[in-house]
């Protein structure tokens, strides 16, 4: 059974349609990546899932569940969430802002157990964050700090990680490290993740299955090589591209613009 | 929290308890008589002394003094509340409109004569209150002038609008203003047990409501997308919230009026000494609140001894510079 399951999902703001009729089935242990141009409704779709707005056609099954018929906390302790960016109002430590993962477990009044700060310190090591857990997050540089929004995602132990344009903000080599990481995590922790994604070499190395989306529709869904073809890449992006295996046998990707 | 976080709020706890107390004893001695820390114990243990000594300790002094420590500890829990609620900095009780809702809930209560019933001027407080804060929520979320700047706007048009409508009301009303009009610049002249036995009813359960959501409040600070993701139930977390801070508020200005500024100042110092996490940040405040309130009240009955000046005026000049010193920062 999938993880997740997305039938007919129409989306909307307001009452502009953002994403119609949108089909998905996401595999346990899977990085699935969402792909396409700017506007396509990528991070719309995540949203949906993690259930900050309310589909206005079709349903979403979270492993057999639907969504809408769980409650906050229910849905905070399958689906973790990594926004692309957060501001907090207060400089929160970095072993605060991670506990909060365990609210969907102890709710919001009762004092953390043990267990609690153990599963914190996971969080902590499987994040490479270890010692850093007194610093204030106004403090740490933009990669340390898209792991401290992973691991508090982690602290919920989530069976379905949603991560929003992780790599948008970061420079090359924090762009690795934190995909390298999310790869150690579906591996170690057997979690699903679906990832909204601009860096198309980037979402070909790194995920198992690709969804190409274009105007709010799913144009093709596979392997990174079935989906990023010429073809493909000619309709979503009007880009003439190729992708091909790099010296290390990793996936790359060129290409110029195709009205030229 | 870790050993070390945790030592340094314990730390700050003790300091501050011990000051607190030390400016109880202080506070009891000084006003229009002075009296010596001997003549306060005496007249507070002992049957023998003197008694205009003790009347002035137990009529007057003793339930002052309770009084101010309270509506400080108040004022504070409700600035903490507000500042998380709309996750701003500037926000306090005054800013966002709620002393000046309460103040106005307060005022028709004394007015249409329900002043009979002690609870009653706390419990239009309390609805002018919450009105206040709801409306200038709902006009921040919805102003294009970002969040920030909206409630300030937002809060700051509320207030003087519901102070006009107060100052109106008192002036077609004269007989009510003669009692309430050092009540309304903010003082503790009138303080009696009778005052202290209202705010003891809506004081404590505000502050244990506020502190009841210090972790909604930690995960409110990370932005509402989170917050939701992280399974808080926004739209109840923040009704407990305003309904904590709003019965704070009303507690305090149903019998002091309006005080500005401890509920900006008090949160702040309280981040400043033991970090942003709410669970400390709310205790911390409360005893802050309740010191500087003290330290203020005290600075208005002696420096023009034996008149006294409302305490309001001391708030002001401590906190203003604050606000601007925070605005000129850019709200960080």
């Amino acid at each position: 059974m999938p993880i997740l399951k997305a039938c007919d999902l129409s989306l909307a703001y307001k009452n502009r349609i953002v994403v119609k009729d949108f089909n998905a089935a996401i595999s346990k242990g899977n990085i699935v990546g969402l792909i396409g141009p700017n506007g396509s409704g990528k991070t719309t779709i995540l949203r949906a899932f993690s259930g900050l707005i309310q589909p206005i056609k079709g349903t979403i099954d979270i492993d057999g569940k639907q969504l809408s018929s769980l409650s906050a906390r229910k849905r905070a302790q399958m689906i973790g969430w990594v926004p692309q960016r957060e501001r907090l109002a207060w400089p929160l430590t970095v072993g605060e802002v991670i506990s909060l993962g365990r609210a969907p477990h102890r709710g919001w009044m009762l004092p953390l157990t043990k267990d609690d700060h153990l599963v914190v310190e996971q969080s902590l090591s499987l994040t490479d964050l270890i010692g850093m857990a007194d610093r204030k997050v106004d403090e740490l540089s933009s990669g340390e700090f898209q792991r401290v929004l992973i691991a508090r995602a982690l602290a919920q132990e989530p069976q379905l990680l949603l991560l929003d344009e992780p790599t948008s903000n970061l420079d090359i080599h924090y762009q690795i490290e934190v995909m390298d990481l999310v790869l150690r995590l579906v591996k170690k922790k057997e979690i699903s993740v679906v990832v909204a994604i601009h860096d198309l070499a980037i979402a070909a190395r790194y995920c198992d299955r690709l969804v190409l989306l274009h105007k709010g529709e799913k144009i093709c869904e596979g392997t990174p090589c079935d989906v990023l073809t010429t073809d493909n890449m000619k309709l979503a992006f009007n880009v003439i591209a190729n992708l091909y295996r790099d010296p290390y046998h990793q996936w790359a990707i060129s290409a110029r613009n195709g009205c030229g | 929290m870790n050993i070390k976080n945790s030592a340094r709020f314990e730390l700050a706890i003790g300091i501050l308890i011990f000051s607190l107390l030390a400016v109880l004893m202080l506070s009891f001695g000084v006003g229009a008589v002075r009296l010596s820390s001997m003549d306060v114990i005496s007249a507070l243990v002992d049957d023998e002394a003197k008694n205009w000594q003790r009347s002035i300790i137990w009529d007057f002094r003793l339930p002052r003094v309770l009084l101010v420590s309270l509506c400080g500890a108040a004022l504070a829990s409700a600035g903490v509340g507000f500042q998380g609620l709309f996750r701003n900095p500037l926000a306090d009780p005054y800013v966002v409109g709620a002393s000046g809702g309460a103040a106005l809930g307060a005022t028709l209560a004394a007015i249409f004569r329900f002043s009979d019933y002690p609870i009653s001027l706390g419990l239009g407080a309390l609805v002018g209150s919450l009105l206040a804060v709801l409306f200038v929520f709902m006009i921040s979320e919805i102003s294009s002038f970002g969040s920030i700047a909206g409630i300030l706007l937002a809060g700051s048009a509320m207030s003087t609008m519901l102070s006009a409508v107060v100052t109106l009301l008192l002036l077609l009303n004269d007989e009510v203003l003669h009692g309430i009009y050092a009540w309304l610049l903010g003082s503790f002249s009138s303080a009696n047990w009778s005052q202290l036995k209202q705010t003891c009813i809506l004081a404590p359960p505000g502050m244990i409501c506020t502190w009841l959501m210090a972790r909604s409040m930690d995960a409110l600070a990370s932005g509402e997308e989170s917050a939701h993701a992280l399974g808080l139930n926004l739209r109840k977390a923040r009704l407990i919230i305003v309904l904590g801070s709003s019965m704070a508020t009303a507690a305090a200005v149903s019998v002091s009026g309006i005080i500005g500024f401890i509920g900006l100042i008090a949160p702040h110092l309280a981040r400043a000494l033991i970090g942003a996490n709410h669970k400390s940040v709310i205790p911390v405040s409360m005893l802050l609140g309740s010191l500087l309130l003290l330290v203020a009240d005290d600075l208005a009955r002696t420096l023009m001894a034996p008149l006294e000046m409302p305490v309001g005026i001391f708030t002001a000049l401590l906190g203003g510079p604050l606000f601007l010193y925070l605005l000129q920062k850019g709200g960080k």
